[in-house]
């Protein structure tokens, strides 16, 4: 994306609905989502009709349109369609260019998908996690890799020309080889887009859990990072673009648009329970995870925001370089300069050199751009990096 | 005030025996405090004294007791620290005493220290009246106990007072039992005044405050009293009692404990065991006793960033107000910066200045490994002592190396005693003997370097008798020993904190348990950390920090920044707290983890 093309973003939102229900939650997954239920779910759309109409400024210019979860796919295609009617009486979606909808295999039919491209949505992303059966038992993902694949030929099938496709990798007993056979098994489906990330051990869930008490255990470092590096050969070399460290597309067209919209600092505005917010500049705040009380604010009429926060320009500083350090595009220094007030120092400029020399990053005039290698140390290199940025 | 109707006492008390619940039952008994003001542990008035449950500075009391028989006595109590590296200031608390309460736990029987402490007290006279606490323990066994402080202790147990601090059960009969059999203060009113300091404090508005007793003579408001060691004059500005706050009076007597105020500067200028004097009048010779605390443990305190020195000046400086058996001089190193050489009474003494500069000055600190004071002797007949490992000659030009011992002495249950002899064997004992004293509990005696004694010989006797052992020692000269330095490199650069003076037979060891527990200290860094242990240029242990594979969230979408950039800040906080060779951080806790070692 060019860099005229990030000026304009600032004025375009991107929208997300959080969906917080699923049939059962997968054992590694820190999204917040409730166990699937008819009449929770009922309050909970009127809930996201009512907070999109009442809560977000009117013709507000969008740029992307994202439903994700928990699992969306579990909501009736005619209420999502409901409710892209209802955002486009309400806000301007003139400008959107990429409609994306989550989806979990074994939760969608041909009749489904079709509907719900007829529903607007031109982007399925697919939460195949796994091409190996045992692997996703492990997951606790409530589908074969069978119907997963099938998932994704009848999204094809019934016209998606955007599929995006889901890979975990450092799975418990997952060894490289078996990691290989399910890229190469994707290369084979040959989705528009890859997502293909390593197994986070995330506080309080029930694989975190399992791996302290030593139930399960994940590879070695070393071989996740073989996996990383893996992936990032196989997918290179057979047309895509590794352009995030956990993201993949066949050519810059098939980038996620409202992924950037994060990793820029773009504003988006996200609806439902525990979904997030950003204005663009200093504000971000988020809503309540806890369905009832999403409700009840709603229904009361107050926006159902938990907490705000108004970054300082160190926070700023911060965040603009640890996302701008995960993408291949890397982050432009004065951009930064301009956004924050704060420079990197001389001695910033030293650390970078030794970066340099390292092999972790790319230093074009005021741009720094992370290697494959750097990207797997974007966090680390963003922590450093803000301790030489002065006003 | 009638000199017959005062009594000053001290308790004596092992840890965890009850000392200040049984304080705390006597100031409410004898409503100095009401129940509405009490709070618990009183007279520990030090956040760190609270949380470790020990005294670590004297303190002292006056209480009014009615007695039955009409007469309204005053109480003086006289708190003494509980830890060995205090002993001197028990010494100097127990002097202002005709008496002292033994306290002992009717579960655990009688300890080290408390031996110790009681020798003390019998050494200058004083009427000791047993007392045994916690009765409404199930476990207790009074009988057993009463039978230890008879045979281990000679001590007329007619006369001990069973009682329950936690209850309250039998203070009353204490009371009673402490007007009767503790003598009134003796001393002549009418002799130059002299008294006794054993404890000065300093106060944000008053300057330094002095607790002493009197000796002979009388003090009264506006008199010029000199404290002789220093021989400085000053003008009582104030005196008074000690109640739960200072209460002025106008004048005070042979026999009185009190305070007074009267513009010193620095607790530096007032040393425990100084004798207080009249200015004009003065006594022809100090009380017996005062000597200067000498230092035992040395390290070099260093603010982890080079930048924030002067605040370590001030705050030392402050320390010092409070503190004066803490001694320190500016030091200057390659590898650290600016900062200080300090000498410390012991460990204990230690860690409470490495906590208060934490806390109360918020300051991030590296501490170098603690070292005892040797002496060389050199080719050329020169003695030096050395107090800093960096400043330890060339071997070469080295004749003799000696180290300071100490006389130990250990009370346990006797099923302790094979570990608690290994113990003692690996850490070089020499002269050990062991003696029954009761019929399962032994003494074991031994002289043991210094140096194996001060870093974690006390928690290790802990571990290891579960609780029950107890130590208290004394110094016992220097021994011929054979050092060696053993230098700490960090990705092959050498951590100045770190070097350390060892007894050649534990070199290996040494040097192999830094290496360890730096190894599980410092976080991986993006490229291989070699630890090594050397002494000179041969390398004897060695240790790899393996790189680090990734440092980034694998998942970042769904737009919940915030939480990542708090990981990153909290990273970025904890960052502060480490100190930089050269490519490599390090923790500011793996510099005092590198000193716990296994036997």
């Amino acid at each position: 994306m060019s860099e005229q093309a990030s000026e304009a973003e600032k004025t375009e939102y991107g929208l997300y609905f959080h969906f917080p229900f699923c049939l059962r939650k997968c054992r590694y997954c820190s999204f917040f989502s409730d166990r699937h239920d008819n009449q929770a779910e009922e309050r909970y759309f009127e809930s996201l009709l009512r907070e999109l109409t009442e809560h977000v400024p009117e013709g507000l210019p969008l740029r992307t349109f994202y439903v994700g979860g928990g699992t969306p796919t579990l909501l009736e295609p005619s209420k999502w369609k409901r409710l892209r009617e209802v955002t486009d009486r309400h806000l301007d979606t003139s400008g959107v260019i990429e409609s994306t909808i989550e989806t979990n295999p074994a939760t969608s039919n041909e009749l489904h998908l079709g509907e719900l491209l007829e529903a607007g949505f031109d982007r399925l992303s697919v939460g195949v996690q796994s091409l190996r059966d045992v692997s996703l038992r492990i997951l606790g993902r409530p589908h074969t890799a069978q119907e997963a694949v099938q998932t994704i030929r009848t999204g094809r099938k019934v016209g998606f020309q955007r599929l995006s496709f889901d890979l975990i990798y450092g799975i418990p007993d997952q060894t490289l080889e078996m990691f290989r056979e399910d890229l190469q098994k994707a290369i084979d489906i040959a989705p528009e887009h890859v997502s293909c990330y390593e197994l986070s051990l995330d506080e309080g869930t029930e694989m975190a859990g399992l791996h302290k008490v030593g139930v399960v255990k994940k590879p070695d470092e070393d071989v996740c990072k073989e996996m990383y590096l893996l992936a990032h050969e196989m997918l290179t070399s057979n047309g895509y673009l590794h352009y995030e460290v956990s993201n993949y597309a066949l050519g810059e067209d098939n980038t996620s648009v409202h992924n950037f919209c994060y990793w820029r600092l773009s504003p988006y505005h996200g609806l439902g329970p525990s979904a997030h917010s950003f204005d663009g500049n200093r504000d971000r705040w988020w809503n309540v995870s806890d369905n009832a009380r999403y409700v009840e604010m709603l229904k009361q009429g107050r926006p159902p925001t938990e907490e705000r926060e108004t970054l300082t320009a160190m926070q700023m500083a911060l965040e603009l370089l640890m996302l701008g350090l995960r993408i291949k595009d890397g982050v432009n220094l004065r951009e930064v300069a301009a956004k924050t007030g704060l420079e990197i120092t001389p001695q910033g400029r030293e650390h970078l050199e030794q970066l340099r020399n390292q092999g972790m990053l790319t230093i074009e005039e005021d741009r720094i751009r992370p290697t494959v290698k750097g990207m797997l140390f974007a966090d680390g290199m963003a922590r450093d990096l803000s301790e030489h940025m002065e006003s | 005030m009638e000199r017959k109707t005062i009594r000053n006492f001290s308790i004596i008390a092992h840890i965890d025996h009850g000392k200040s619940t049984l304080a705390d039952r006597l100031l409410q008994l004898t409503q100095t405090v009401s129940d509405r003001e009490f709070h618990d542990l009183m007279l520990d008035t030090m956040d760190i004294e609270q949380e470790r449950g020990i005294t670590i500075k004297s303190s002292a009391v006056t209480m009014r007791y009615p007695a039955d028989d009409g007469t309204e006595y005053t109480l003086n109590l006289i708190d003494t620290p509980g830890h060995v590296d205090f002993s001197y200031e028990v010494s100097r608390a127990l002097a202002c005493c005709e008496g002292a309460l033994l306290v002992v736990d009717a579960a655990q029987g009688v300890e080290a220290q408390t031996v110790g402490n009681l020798y003390k007290a019998m050494e200058q006279d004083l009427r000791i009246i047993p007392v045994v606490n916690k009765i409404d323990l199930p476990s207790a066994n009074m009988d057993e106990v009463l039978l230890e402080i008879e045979n281990e202790l000679g001590l007329d147990v007619d006369s001990a007072v069973l009682i329950s601090a936690k209850t309250g059960e039998g203070v009353p009969e204490l009371l009673s039992t402490l007007v009767e059999r503790i003598p009134p203060p003796k001393g002549d009113p009418e002799a130059p005044l002299r008294a006794r300091v054993f404890d000065s404090f300093f106060d944000e508005f008053r300057g330094v405050v002095v607790y002493f007793r009197i000796e002979d003579g009388t003090m009264a408001k506006g008199q010029s009293v000199r404290l002789m060691a220093t021989g400085r004059n000053y003008t009582a500005e104030e005196i008074g009692h000690l109640g739960i706050s200072r209460v002025p009076t106008p004048e005070l007597y042979a026999g009185e404990v009190g305070y007074l105020i009267s513009g010193i500067k620095s607790v530096e200028d007032v040393r425990s065991g100084d004798t207080i004097t009249d200015a004009d009048h003065p006594a022809q010779q100090p009380l017996p006793g005062y000597e200067e605390a000498k230092p035992m443990v040395f390290s070099s305190i260093f603010p982890v960033s080079t930048e924030h020195y002067n605040d370590l000046v001030a705050a030392m400086n402050r320390l010092k107000l409070n503190d004066a058996s803490l001694t320190f001089e500016k030091v200057s190193s390659a590898g650290l910066g600016f900062g200080f050489r300090c000498g410390f009474l012991g460990m204990l003494h230690l860690e409470v200045v490495q906590e208060r500069l934490e806390r109360e000055f918020d300051m991030s600190l590296v501490l170098t490994a603690p070292t005892v004071l040797y002496r060389v002797t050199m080719t050329d007949g020169e003695t030096i002592e050395v107090d800093n490992p960096l400043l330890y000659p060339d071997p070469a030009q080295i004749r003799k190396s000696e180290e300071p011992y100490i006389k130990a002495s250990i009370i346990m249950p006797d099923k302790y005693i094979g570990p608690v002899t290994e113990l003692l064997m690996n850490r070089r004992a020499d002269n050990y003997r062991n003696l029954y004293i009761g019929t399962k509990r032994v003494e074991l005696t031994a002289e043991l370097p210094l140096a194996e004694v001060v870093y974690d010989f006390y928690d290790k006797l802990k571990s290891i008798t579960q609780g029950y052992g107890s130590l208290d020692y004394e110094p016992a000269g220097y021994k011929p020993t054979d050092l060696v330095k053993v230098d700490i490199l960090v990705n092959k650069r050498r951590v100045e904190a770190l070097s350390m003076l060892v007894h050649r037979d534990n070199a290996y060891s040494w040097a192999r348990n830094a290496c360890k527990r730096l190894k599980e200290e410092i976080p991986p860094h993006q490229f291989k950390v070699p630890i090594q242990g050397a002494i000179g240029g041969e390398i004897i242990a060695r240790e790899t920090i393996r790189a680090l594979r990734k440092d980034v969230t694998a998942k970042c979408y769904g737009g919940d920044v915030t939480r990542k950039r708090k990981l990153l800040e909290r990273q970025k906080e904890g960052k502060k707290r480490m100190k930089m060779v050269g490519q490599v951080e390090i923790p500011q806790r793996a510099f005092l983890a590198v000193l716990k070692h296994e036997d």
